[in-house]
């Protein structure tokens, strides 16, 4: 008369994913949580690159007294520990009438992350030669159609490889996912995901069900540009 | 005015680290000085260092601190070891090694919530897959996240296998530069495979090294979200790291002030192990690097 | 034209309706999915009753409650009202944000009378601060068939006594035969539910963290009577138990590793669902020389001043009326978390759509017990009838109890050391 340990499926089933798909409670929309998290990964990313691009490229091109130990300090900001952090961000962007929002959830990620992306894309610049943009200069172009014909396709692995690592981290962002949206069409996929296990109930179908095409769309941004990916690491600012 | 000109690319990104992070910074240090409990309250009594002088006499702050460096330094050896092994292992052309690869990913874009409950589960002692399978070897089952001795080494484990895939591939990218001519020519010279990897590999790819254990450093420390959703720094706060006490102190017994406090201090404390990584480990400089 | 005239009619009638309805938006804890569908169904009934008032539920995992309500109190944002516990009614109420609600109270307990101890926790300085609306009292629930297997009989123990000799007996009897099975299921994690266990032994002498003036008097003879059983009964508990929260407990539980152990009813849901019936329950077995106690969860509703200031107030009464009527009420109970969310006015008690729900009907004996319960129920710290001393929201926040069990049953400190290293704690959150 027990009952053996369900941990496991026995039988293969798609009613999860039928579930996941098509049961839309209010609070669990699961395709709407992917939606959501996508618009935020894919905005956050883009904007914190268009920043980082802006930055590091001055940073490399146009260095000032202690520029070197700027951009480590960029870095340091990465290191501080999120928690009590939590509440001020918070009711910054109460202020701002940013919460509950996509937007002041985009506008905190590209924040936290623009600085590393600065970092990591300023030794990109720094290793294609500031020559081939000066002849450019020399055959009549400006400076920013030097920039955006040279440099810019020069250094693209490493802006695609920014972009993805900044997509990463936000796509399973929790804690300030958590403070900052409420609304439950307006959740992430971490959110999501959260409510389907609770320190009660664990729902092994759909949340595995979810883990799983939570991890779909993310190859599937992934795979055209692994090779892109790679060499952006290997070349330039790990390049030795 | 011209020596300057850098400066006007980067106002953006100073303009809104000073709004969504510096500011917050300057709310928790106002904090961290007043007797505040939930660190809104208005206008709250001035108490100068009484909070750090508090948690100076706090034995579990005290304790966290040396958790948290063991708990990096642990995770440090683990993340910089294992994917270097991988990728040595894994640096082979064909189909087989490409699709490895890209599964090797998964647990780096699985949330950390996922990953932190789904292993509480695997884990569990009497009904849990680990230790089903540990019986089927014939061996006695383990208590791997409420016993003392075992919590803290087996969250390491799980953090680190989070960690590995990426720094597997960061690593398998600097490998993947190293021209196959320079291996060929030390075969020539006779020397045999670890000598290559001794003279030829690690010097190449030291650069690297130090980059993923930069990243490895500082996720780490401030890993929050799998301790908290697995032992909730227990069992009898073995697992009490900083980042997990700070936030018990600020979200569970409402000590916003001696929060604030605790996190200034680690937040002192980070930056100057980052400051000492880069001054003492940074790999020579070449021309304007990092 | 038409288009013109329909146009204007649209333009005069759409601000009427719009000006007409009230919306209010409330949050709850309560994740899974089919607690989201019993909330949602209970709104669409008030709805149709109220077609002037748009209700909206809004899920916070109770794992983020305390962190969301704090940041929505300081950037006053926050909902109109929200399903609690005393803790986090305390906290809230500390962070002056909720109003009192003693005219809902008195209406509610005229109309439907309610159980006196489930008040208690939301009695602060003389007024009431939340409105409870469903309880969780512990029981000591059981498998009969165990229990028939290794005791050859399926009358459960009733004292303390007997129920050592029982966990030992099924304990021992079952490793000999090779396939153990615990007696007793206990857990020692740093959570909430290791609190809820020793709490409910505590209760079984009558144990008291606080006087009526809201002093310390946890360091007693009964706790350290109480803290020593736990540990005694402890040793009949499975070895992994020590790092277990709800979930693991209730999974071994299921997977029948575990005979007996003092828990909330709600294990009927699942064992219904497999068309399992072995289970029952009985009160909370007390020395002889002790009490009928256990742990008792009140879960409530506190209302935000913002409700106050948007003009929401009226339909948030209204709305809170509308969920304690007993056919509703039974909604909240009954069909979202059975055995687990029990009524805690007795008209709700006594009504029939509670009793008719098919899983409570399945197990009427235990629910019949579970519904005893809520009479000798008490919470920590509420002990005397009202929250006396507003610390036993940091107390419990910082899992003091469940520490101080770590410390005996994995640090194999002392008892009586770990009881006085708990109420040192407990004194240094008074300050």
């Amino acid at each position: 008369m027990t009952l053996k340990p369900s941990l496991f499926p026995r039988e293969f089933t798609f009613k999860h994913y039928e579930f996941i798909f098509f049961t839309r409670y209010p609070s669990k929309d699961f395709p709407q949580n992917v939606v959501n998290s996508l618009i935020v990964g894919i905005l956050a990313s883009a904007f914190a690159n268009f920043l980082a691009v802006i930055g590091a490229y001055g940073l490399s091109r146009y260095p000032f007294p202690g520029s070197d130990i700027f951009s480590r300090m960029l870095l340091i900001i990465y290191v501080l520990p999120g928690i009590p952090l939590l509440l001020p961000i918070y009711s910054l962007l109460a202020r701002m009438r940013l919460t509950d929002n996509l937007i002041g959830l985009i506008l905190v990620y590209v924040a936290i992350n623009t600085p590393f992306a600065v970092w990591f894309l300023k030794s990109f610049f720094q290793a294609i030669p500031v020559e081939l943009e000066e002849a450019a200069k020399v055959d009549g172009a400006s400076s920013f159609r030097a920039f955006v014909s040279i440099t810019l396709p020069m250094s693209l692995p490493g802006i695609v490889t920014t972009f993805m690592y900044v997509l990463v981290t936000t796509w399973g962002e929790y804690s300030l996912a958590q403070i900052i949206i409420t609304s439950d069409w307006k959740k992430t996929v971490p959110l999501g995901l959260a409510t389907y296990m609770t320190d009660q109930y664990i729902e092994w179908g759909p949340l595995l069900a979810a883990t799983t095409l939570v991890v779909v769309p993310i190859i599937m941004l992934f795979l055209p540009f692994t090779k892109q990916f790679i060499s952006g690491l290997s070349s330039g600012a790990l390049k030795d | 005015m011209k020596k300057y000109r850098g400066l006007i690319f980067v106002l953006p990104v100073i303009i809104l680290v000073l709004f969504i992070v510096v500011l917050p910074i300057i709310t928790m240090l106002n904090n961290s000085l007043r007797d505040v409990r939930f660190g809104f309250e208005k206008n709250p009594a001035f108490t100068g260092l009484k909070n750090y002088l508090d948690l100076l006499e706090d034995e579990t702050f005290i304790d966290s601190i040396g958790k948290s460096f063991l708990w990096t330094a642990e995770n440090l050896l683990i993340q910089l070891t294992v994917p270097l092994l991988l990728a040595l292992l894994l640096n082979r052309k064909g189909r087989f090694y490409q699709f490895v690869r890209s599964v090797l990913l998964i647990p780096w874009i699985l949330p950390m919530v996922v990953v932190s409950i789904v292993w509480r589960w695997l884990l569990e002692p009497n009904i849990g897959y680990v230790n089903y399978l540990i019986k089927c070897l014939g061996l006695s089952l383990v208590n791997f996240l409420g016993s003392t001795s075992l919590a803290f080494h087996i969250l390491v484990l799980i953090n680190s296998w989070h960690f590995i895939p990426f720094g597997t591939i960061l690593m398998l990218a600097a490998l993947s530069t190293i021209p196959t001519s320079l291996y060929d020519a030390a075969k020539v010279d006779g020397a045999n495979s670890f000598k290559r990897l001794i003279h030829i590999t690690f010097p190449l790819i030291g650069r690297i090294i130090w980059f993923v254990g930069l990243l490895a450093f500082m996720w780490s420390f401030n890993t929050f979200d799998l301790i908290w959703l697995t032992t909730q720094g227990g069992p009898a706060n073995s697992t009490m790291t900083l980042p997990t006490y700070i936030y018990k102190l600020a979200f569970k017994t409402y000590e916003a002030g001696k929060a604030s406090a605790a996190a200034l201090i680690s937040t002192l404390i980070l930056i100057g192990v980052a400051v000492i990584y880069f001054i003492v480990f940074t790999p020579r400089e070449k021309k304007g690097v990092a | 034209m038409r288009k013109f005239v329909i146009l204007l009619v649209l333009l005069t009638v759409l601000p009427l309706v719009i000006l007409g309805t009230t919306t209010i938006v409330f949050w709850h804890h309560e994740a899974p999915a089919h607690r989201v569908a019993a909330f949602q169904k209970i709104i669409n009934l008030f709805q149709k009753e109220n077609p002037d008032i748009k209700v909206i539920q809004q899920v916070v995992p109770w794992g983020d409650a305390w962190t969301k309500t704090l940041a929505a109190i300081e950037a006053g944002t926050t909902p109109d009202f929200q399903f609690s516990l005393p803790e986090l009614t305390i906290t809230a109420y500390e962070a002056n944000a909720i109003i009192p609600v003693d005219d809902i109270i008195q209406e509610l307990d005229s109309k439907y009378q309610y159980v006196q101890s489930q008040l208690a926790p939301y009695k602060i300085n003389g007024k009431y601060w939340g409105v409870p609306i469903w309880t969780m009292p512990m029981v000591l629930i059981y498998r009969p068939s165990i229990l028939e297997q290794y005791l050859g009989t399926k009358e459960p123990p009733r004292t303390w006594n007997e129920l050592l000799l029982a966990a030992q007996k099924i304990t021992l009897l079952s490793s000999e035969k090779g396939d153990t099975i615990y007696g007793i299921g206990l857990t020692a994690g740093n959570n909430l539910c290791t609190q809820e266990q020793v709490y409910t032994i505590m209760a079984n002498l009558g144990v008291k963290f606080f006087d009526e003036k809201g002093n310390l008097t946890f360091n007693s003879p009964q706790t350290l009577r109480a803290v020593e059983f736990y540990k005694d009964l402890y040793m009949f508990s499975p070895p992994g138990s020590t790092g277990w929260a709800w979930g693991e407990i209730e999974m071994n539980f299921s997977a029948g590793k575990i005979a007996m152990m003092p828990y909330f009813g709600g294990l009927q849901k699942r064992f219904y669902d497999l068309e399992n019936y072995d289970l029952d329950a009985v009160i909370q077995p007390y020395p002889i020389d002790g009490v009928k106690g256990n742990l008792i969860y009140p879960n409530d509703v506190h209302i935000f001043k913002s409700a106050v200031e948007k003009g929401h107030l009226e339909a948030v009464k209204k709305f809170l009326i509308f969920i304690m009527r007993p056919d509703i009420n039974a909604i909240l109970t009954a069909q979202m978390e059975p055995g687990s969310f029990v009524p805690v006015t007795k008209a709700a008690q006594e009504s029939e759509h509670y009793w008719d729900d098919p899983i409570i009907k399945a197990f009427r004996h235990m629910n019949e017990v579970i519904i005893e319960a809520t009479n000798y129920g008490t919470l920590y710290g509420f002990e005397t009838g009202s929250a006396v001393n507003l610390a036993i929201g940091s107390i419990s926040g910082a899992n003091t109890l469940a520490e101080m069990i770590q410390n005996v049953v994995t640090n194999k400190m002392g008892v009586v050391d770990a009881v006085k290293w708990a109420e040192e704690k407990m004194e240094s959150f008074m300050k």
